[in-house]
């Protein structure tokens, strides 16, 4: 086992148990070579620290490890069989077994929480911009986009990380920084220069003025009824507090607050502040099949839901009735359709986000259904092939209405993403000659 | 009923007019000679004098407009969130446009301070103080008037809402006439038709408000200026330092400003709407709480005004009139009762029928005048009194003053007034202490 270090070809350790890094200045650096390959026997790889010196490790590199070792655990190869390397590796084997893009950063984190079957948590930090950080995904990411949130977002959205509440931060609209200077300024000259000072109300005489007006020495006289004013809730008592701008002499009581960006210094009212909360993060019931198989799934998912999609086994007794209906009464005439999405898969590599995917295939969804009567029976064989039964139709009816399915679903897609999808459209007409396993056949010879 | 009638009619024809005056002095001697005649005086002097006074007019509006100074409007309440918004809205249709717009917050319990707060965000209000432990009424317009900028200040009740020319009207008077200090601006009801108890204030508004202190304006004997409208020289405020403790801050501040030698004026046409109590039970708490100050600031605290080189005599004798009227008058209420009663015993349902159809016709000459008076300002449903005026005699005759005798004694013996929670027992005990 070598130490990795800046100048280590990482691909020819890919398949170590771990990687072992020291704690040197290059830490940060071979951490985000490591992480930024999108590989997952890389990028998940358990990663240890050696302390080699028994030096105080910052805390943040100490989160971005899965562990800390000495240089005894390091000699005696402990990492064979310490359970966490092995349970990590156990996953990583199963992740590494699937044909999948890892480039995709949301897809790559939810494999590494994955990977780790553990919560993710959000740590302080001005390693990161946001000032929340998650250390052990931080290296993952480019360090000034908001990719993070944008990532942590779709993942909760599409069920597949479960949110826990941990805080709630103010970002900086300009850069999405976290490092602000909160203070309170004038509402009319925007000042910082202001002072507060408390009101005074005498009971006596109802006058009420600020308490340097009352103040003559050690004693407080109102300038009313120029009595001494000796007890505070006897004599007289402080409503409240007033701020006075030493430089446009502007009182009031309700300050302004600002967040100054330390980042790229612009101001804003803390009202136009991004507001967020920061979650801890831990997987669902639906982030394995994810994890494993790619976000596709996920589009699937859509269809089948917004379509109502019956099994494949309900849909062939469904066009076994039809067939018999048909072959009764000999006047009747239906047809099956098969639709073919696998071009339309590719949107998922060609798109720049996963937001934009999903709102077209939320799309795609809607126009099948418009094209469907109440009557239609329609199922999914695979992720790509669906099969439609379209009850009482003739070929030349269903034809013009296939036809117009397919151009409308093709131009959806590239008014979106300037680019041509093509969808395969099959069409097969069902007659008193069929038989149930020649039609079904039909689905699989498209 | 028919016999009643009949007995009724040949006993009054065959009273001589001394013996009908007699039996119903009370009514002749206050009522119709005291308001009645007067009203009729004043009112034809006016017209006489009206082109001279709508010139004078003119010739200040030009003068407002010229030096268009910043007015503070100012509106110190507790839980009045609810009806702010309104009063901005009511204020953006101003004619008159150089305004703050200043909220005191006096120790809500509801969402009043959220509710300021948003619209100072929102920059309908210019400026918002929140006194989270309540200091009373005075020390929340002194607050206000402690952050006010401008020239005059307009203090002004949140449930109230102005016409569009009422803030420019109510300036016009310190433009018009020398050395005034204050002016009153009319006072009318806005809920008159959501129950009995409003209508009848409605009608009693626009007799001792409209009417009441156009005349009292008239003839230069202004003593009170109402907490709800009111517009004032901020200079004179603050040498003053601003409202005493109340209740009856108003009319103390109005004679305290007298006192000064600044003349206080009102201004018929700025008319501001307020909400009055829906229910009597209401209503004579709100009466008993200002009748009492009442004898508390005009029999007490500002007796010596009678000595006061300030005070011209006319104005002397209305305060006179006003202090014997309110308090002892009452008095002599009981006593003209008591008397017919032993003298009429027999009679005395004719006797009281007498007073109660006087008053009646009474209150009928006086809304016609009202009507013609006013004008275009009168508003369709202001109408309604006319429904209400048989029982308008019942009302002010009998609840009002029962609730005004009630008050006075109550003063007069054990000083309820400081016991009031309109001010918080912390304020209460000190003055109560010192005897103020």
């Amino acid at each position: 086992m070598v130490i990795i270090d800046k100048n280590t070809d990482i691909q020819l350790y890919k398949n170590e148990d771990c990687f072992v890094l020291e704690y040197t200045d290059e830490l940060e650096n071979i951490l985000s070579k490591i992480k930024k390959i999108n590989e997952v026997e890389i990028y998940a790889k358990p990663i240890l620290l050696l302390n080699k010196y028994e030096q105080n490790i910052n805390p943040y590199f100490a989160n971005s490890v899965d562990k800390v070792i000495d240089n005894e655990y390091f000699e005696h190869k402990e990492y064979k069989k310490d359970p966490l390397v092995i349970k990590i590796n156990t996953k990583i084997s199963l992740l590494k077994n699937q044909k999948t893009d890892d480039s995709d950063i949301a897809f790559k984190i939810l494999r590494y929480i994955y990977s780790r079957d553990e919560k993710l948590f959000p740590f302080m930090s001005i390693k990161n911009k946001y000032g929340y950080s998650y250390p052990k995904i931080d290296h993952m990411l480019d360090k000034n986009s908001n990719q993070l949130f944008e990532s942590f977002d779709f993942l909760v959205d599409n069920r597949l990380l479960e949110p826990i509440f941990y805080d709630r931060c103010h970002f900086c609209p300009e850069c999405y920084s976290g490092f602000l200077n909160f203070k309170e300024v004038c509402p009319k000259c925007y000042s910082v220069d202001i002072n507060s000072e408390a009101l005074i109300h005498h009971f006596e005489c109802a006058y009420v003025g600020l308490e340097s007006e009352f103040k003559h020495g050690n004693k407080f006289i109102c300038p009313k009824c120029d009595k001494e004013l000796f007890h505070i809730g006897v004599d007289y008592d402080k409503p409240s507090f007033v701020y006075t701008c030493n430089k446009c002499s502007n009182e009031f009581q309700n300050a302004l607050v600002q967040g100054n960006c330390f980042n790229c210094r612009s101001i804003y009212d803390v009202d136009n502040l991004i507001k967020r909360d920061i979650y801890e993060y831990e997987l669902t019931i639906l982030s394995e099949n994810s994890a494993l198989f790619g976000f596709q799934n996920i589009f699937t998912n859509i269809l089948e839901t917004n379509l109502e999609i019956l099994t494949p086994k309900i849909f062939e007794r469904y066009v076994e009735i039809e067939l018999n209906r048909i072959k009764r009464y000999k006047k009747s005439v239906s047809t099956l359709v098969a639709i073919n999405l696998d071009d339309i898969k590719n949107i998922y590599k060609d798109a720049n986000d996963l937001k934009t995917i999903k709102q077209i295939f939320i799309q795609i969804a809607d126009v099948i259904k418009n094209f469907l009567r109440s009557t239609d029976i329609i199922t999914s064989f695979n992720d790509i092939m669906y099969g439609v039964l379209l009850v009482e139709t003739p070929f030349d009816g269903a034809k013009i209405a296939t036809s117009r399915l397919k151009k409308e679903i093709e131009e959806l897609v590239e008014v979106n993403l300037n680019k041509k999808y093509k969808i395969d459209i099959h069409l097969k007409q069902i007659t008193n000659e069929n038989n149930l396993e020649e039609l079904m056949e039909f689905f699989n010879n498209v | 009923m028919f016999d009643f009638l009949d007995g009724y009619i040949r006993f009054i024809f065959s009273r001589g007019l001394d013996e009908l005056f007699m039996m119903c002095w009370h009514f002749f001697v206050f009522e119709f000679s005291k308001y009645i005649v007067l009203f009729f005086i004043v009112f034809i002097f006016y017209k006489w004098q009206k082109k001279d006074i709508d010139k004078l007019k003119d010739w200040a509006k030009g003068e407002l407009y010229r030096e268009y100074p910043l007015i503070s409007v100012i509106v110190p309440g507790k839980n009045e969130g609810k009806n702010i918004y309104k009063l901005v809205e009511s204020l953006k249709n101003q004619t008159y446009q150089n305004y703050e717009l200043i909220i005191v917050d006096d120790g809500s319990d509801d969402d009043t301070a959220k509710i300021c707060r948003d619209l100072l965000q929102r920059k309908l209000i210019d400026n918002f103080i929140s006194n989270p432990h309540r200091g009373g009424k005075a020390s929340a317009a002194n607050t206000a008037l402690r952050f006010s900028k401008g020239k005059y200040i307009v203090h002004l009740d949140a449930d109230s809402h102005l016409a569009d020319d009422s803030i420019e009207n109510i300036l016009l008077p310190f433009y018009m006439y020398d050395n005034i200090g204050a002016v009153g601006g009319d006072v009318r009801v806005n809920n008159v038709e959501a129950s009995m108890a409003t209508a009848l204030q409605g009608v009693e508004y626009l007799k001792s408000i409209t009417v009441g202190r156009f005349v009292a304006d008239r003839l230069d004997v202004m003593r009170l200026i109402s907490g709800a409208y009111g517009a004032f020289r901020k200079d004179i405020l603050d040498r003053l330092g601003g409202w005493d403790v109340g209740p009856g801050l108003d009319g103390d501040i109005t004679l305290k400003i007298r006192k000064l030698g600044y003349n206080v004026s009102f201004a018929i046409d700025a008319v501001c709407y307020t909400n009055a109590p829906t229910k009597f039970k209401a209503l004579a708490k709100q009466r008993f709480r200002w009748d009492r100050s009442i004898i508390r600031f005009r029999f007490r605290k500002h007796i010596n005004i009678l000595l006061n080189k300030n005070f011209k005599l006319p104005l002397k004798m209305a305060i006179i009139d006003n202090i014997s009227y309110n308090a002892i008058f009452d008095i002599l209420w009981v006593v003209y009762m008591y008397s017919v009663i032993i003298e009429y015993t027999a009679n005395i349902s004719y006797i009281l029928l007498t007073n109660y159809l006087l008053y009646i016709v009474d209150n009928y000459i006086k809304f016609g005048l009202i009507i013609y008076f006013l004008g275009d300002t009168f508003r369709k449903k202001d109408f309604l009194g006319v429904l209400y005026i048989p029982l308008i005699p019942l009302y002010t005759g009998i609840f009002l003053k029962i609730v005004r005798i009630y008050a006075h004694l109550m003063e007069y013996l054990f000083k309820v007034s400081y016991y009031d929670k309109w001010n918080p027992w912390k304020v209460s005990r000190v003055v109560k202490q010192k005897g103020i």
